[in-house]
């Protein structure tokens, strides 16, 4: 059973390196496109940080069956 | 040539993560590894979430992705058609009506299965007629990557095939079927963070739904008020097309007999979980069409010439959208999206290969009796050669880009027949062995001869073509299999048990609460399904 916890916690380190990754860039960069005044990166950063951590919580809870 | 994107530094960090994580999952899984189960059905012990998000993954390939975003753009709400009708009822037929068969016999691959309910000849010819598809089809898709990956961003056709090979080899030969199943999963959800975002802006600046639809021509919004005719409707199908050919024929015969998907199932921990498996996925199947359906409608709303400007073809509408919208860093997570589902892809062609070719002509024809370890090792040199074999298509393809069109297209109904001998094979029990493979055979040949012999133009458009052939290869073997068992001498009861319906048993889950029973989470997905086709008629 034990590996199985293993890919939400697989899941939750990509994206919390992904998160991280765009968040950061986007906060220094700050990159835009002509059509779109919204600094997607940062914003799309949070999301897949916040994302990231609900798979690392699942994967540190104990598993319901 | 010049490419449409431009990759800065932390687009490629973003793809270069990608590639040290999936390698990573093979080295993790390595030492998990020691069965012929383990590497080839992942011990059966994985939970339902899982195979169900793999079983729909394997099938969403970038392709796929690329393909029904152009699709969208030109044919609009009608695409949609290929998500709902045209796969959801038969990934639940699946999950209620065929797992307990598939599952309980035990058997490793769908060929194993023939072998039990009908016989040898039958199965060697699914195995053969399977491996040789699966494999060619992988270096199609692998040929397709390179050529997108070209256009787009500018990277050498070869470097992209090898690489790319390379990393699938590695890790599918580290960690078996797990590797593959666990990227599956783990591409499901890169794609929608990487391509979330254009439908969510999209819409966004259009106005919302309304406002996207004011500017698309009449009738794109719908599902079925104009599918009266064929001459109504840009697709040129009406609406007995739609629902003998797609949802019935096509649908039936890819997500209910091709080992590619059905794999996943048979990886399931338990009977329970191998049935919600399918039904799991079509919850998630249902809502694809946010992902690839609306940002073909957006492009078409966003870029009118779409379509009918040399620069501009239908195929391109994800990446134009792409383009417009991402800046450095978000074009990194859309990129690797799209890599994870070639790969992915790939990965999930070479795993059921490997399978097919060890245990169902290696095994059954030319060495019998070895250990596991043997089995095991062969299945890791049969990865290698796999992978070979695709690259080596790859360039084949290269060369001949029109074969690989024709070649698709035969694969898209070749299942079709398939799905006629399992049906008889499991609810009529006078079917007799030879009946099948008869029919079986009937059916593929039946198919070439309709692809080959019957003029394009017989059809109004090509889907339609498709969805006909489909209806037709499946009446062959039908019939055929019906008139040879009738004179043919068939299996004795106690033989098909656990194999036929009626004569095996039911399972019962009245001790389980709702929502992990099989049956109403099934008749949910429906209502669901029901609703969606009013809400879009």
């Amino acid at each position: 059973m034990n590996r199985f916890l293993d890919l939400r916690f697989m899941i939750s380190v990509l994206f919390i390196v992904y998160g991280v990754v765009l968040g950061l860039y986007g906060a220094v960069a700050d990159p835009h496109t002509p059509s779109l005044h919204l600094n997607i990166d940062l914003w799309w950063g949070v999301v897949c940080l916040v994302f990231g951590i609900v798979f690392l919580i699942a994967s540190l809870a104990k598993p319901s069956e | 040539m010049h490419a449409l994107f431009h990759a800065n530094a932390v687009d490629y960090i973003i793809i270069l993560v990608y590639f040290a994580f999936v390698l990573g999952v093979g080295f993790v899984l390595r030492n998990r590894v020691r069965t012929g189960e383990d590497f080839f059905l992942s011990g059966r012990s994985i939970p339902a979430w899982i195979t169900g998000l793999a079983f729909l993954s394997a099938n969403l390939g970038a392709l796929e992705i690329l393909g029904m975003t152009a699709s969208g753009a030109e044919y609009g709400m009608l695409t949609t058609h290929f998500y709902w009708i045209g796969a959801i009822p038969a990934m639940l037929f699946l999950g209620l009506y065929m797992m307990p068969f598939y599952y309980v016999s035990k058997v490793r691959s769908v060929p194993e299965f023939l072998k039990l309910r009908y016989n040898e000849a039958t199965r060697a010819l699914n195995a053969i007629a399977f491996a040789v598809m699966t494999v060619l089809t992988s270096g199609i898709s692998l040929y397709s990557m390179a050529l997108i990956f070209q256009i787009l961003i500018g990277w050498s056709f070869d470097t992209s095939i090898l690489v790319s090979a390379l990393v699938v080899l590695i890790y599918v030969a580290l960690g078996g079927l797990t590797s593959s199943i666990f990227n599956e999963v783990v591409q499901f959800f890169l794609i929608w963070a990487g391509l979330l975002p254009i439908p969510l802006i999209g819409l966004h600046s259009l106005g919302g739904w309304q406002g996207m639809m004011s500017r698309l021509p009449a009738g794109f919004g719908h599902l079925w008020a104009n599918l009266g005719s064929p001459s109504h409707n840009p697709m040129g199908i009406g609406w007995l097309g739609v629902v003998l050919g797609l949802g019935f024929v096509l649908s039936f015969g890819y997500w209910t007999t091709d080992f590619l998907v059905v794999q996943r199932t048979l990886a399931a921990k338990d009977l329970r979980a191998a049935q919600l498996t399918p039904i799991y996925a079509a919850f998630f199947k249902m809502i694809v069409p946010i992902l690839v359906i609306i940002p073909g409608l957006i492009a078409l709303a966003i870029f009118p010439k779409i379509g009918h400007s040399p620069n501009m073809s239908y195929n391109l509408a994800l990446p134009l959208l792409i383009a417009k919208y991402y800046p450095p860093g978000m074009l990194g997570l859309g990129l690797t999206a799209m890599l994870a589902s070639f790969m992915s892809g790939m990965a999930g062609n070479v795993t059921a290969f490997t399978t097919v070719w060890t245990y169902d002509i290696y095994q059954a024809y030319i060495k019998k009796d070895a250990s596991d370890k043997h089995y095991v090792n062969m299945g890791r040199w049969a990865v290698v050669v796999g992978v070979i074999i695709s690259i080596g298509t790859a360039y084949f393809a290269a060369g001949f880009p029109s074969v690989m069109d024709y070649m698709q297209t035969l694969f898209s109904f070749f299942n079709a027949p398939l799905f006629a001998t399992f049906l008889l094979g499991m609810f009529w029990k006078k079917t007799t062995p030879w009946g099948g493979f008869w029919g079986l055979l009937a059916g593929i040949v039946g198919a070439f001869a309709l692809y080959f012999f019957l003029p394009a133009h017989m059809f109004s458009s090509p889907d339609a073509g498709n969805f006909w052939r489909a209806w037709w290869a499946w009446v062959i073997t039908v019939v055929v299999t019906v008139l040879v068992s009738l004179v043919t001498k068939g299996k004795r009861p106690e033989e098909l048990e656990g194999l036929v319906y009626g004569l095996s048993k039911r399972p019962d889950y009245s001790g389980y609460p709702w929502y992990k029973r099989p049956g109403y989470l099934a008749a949910l997905v429906f209502v669901i399904l029901v609703g969606l086709n009013i809400a879009f008629w």
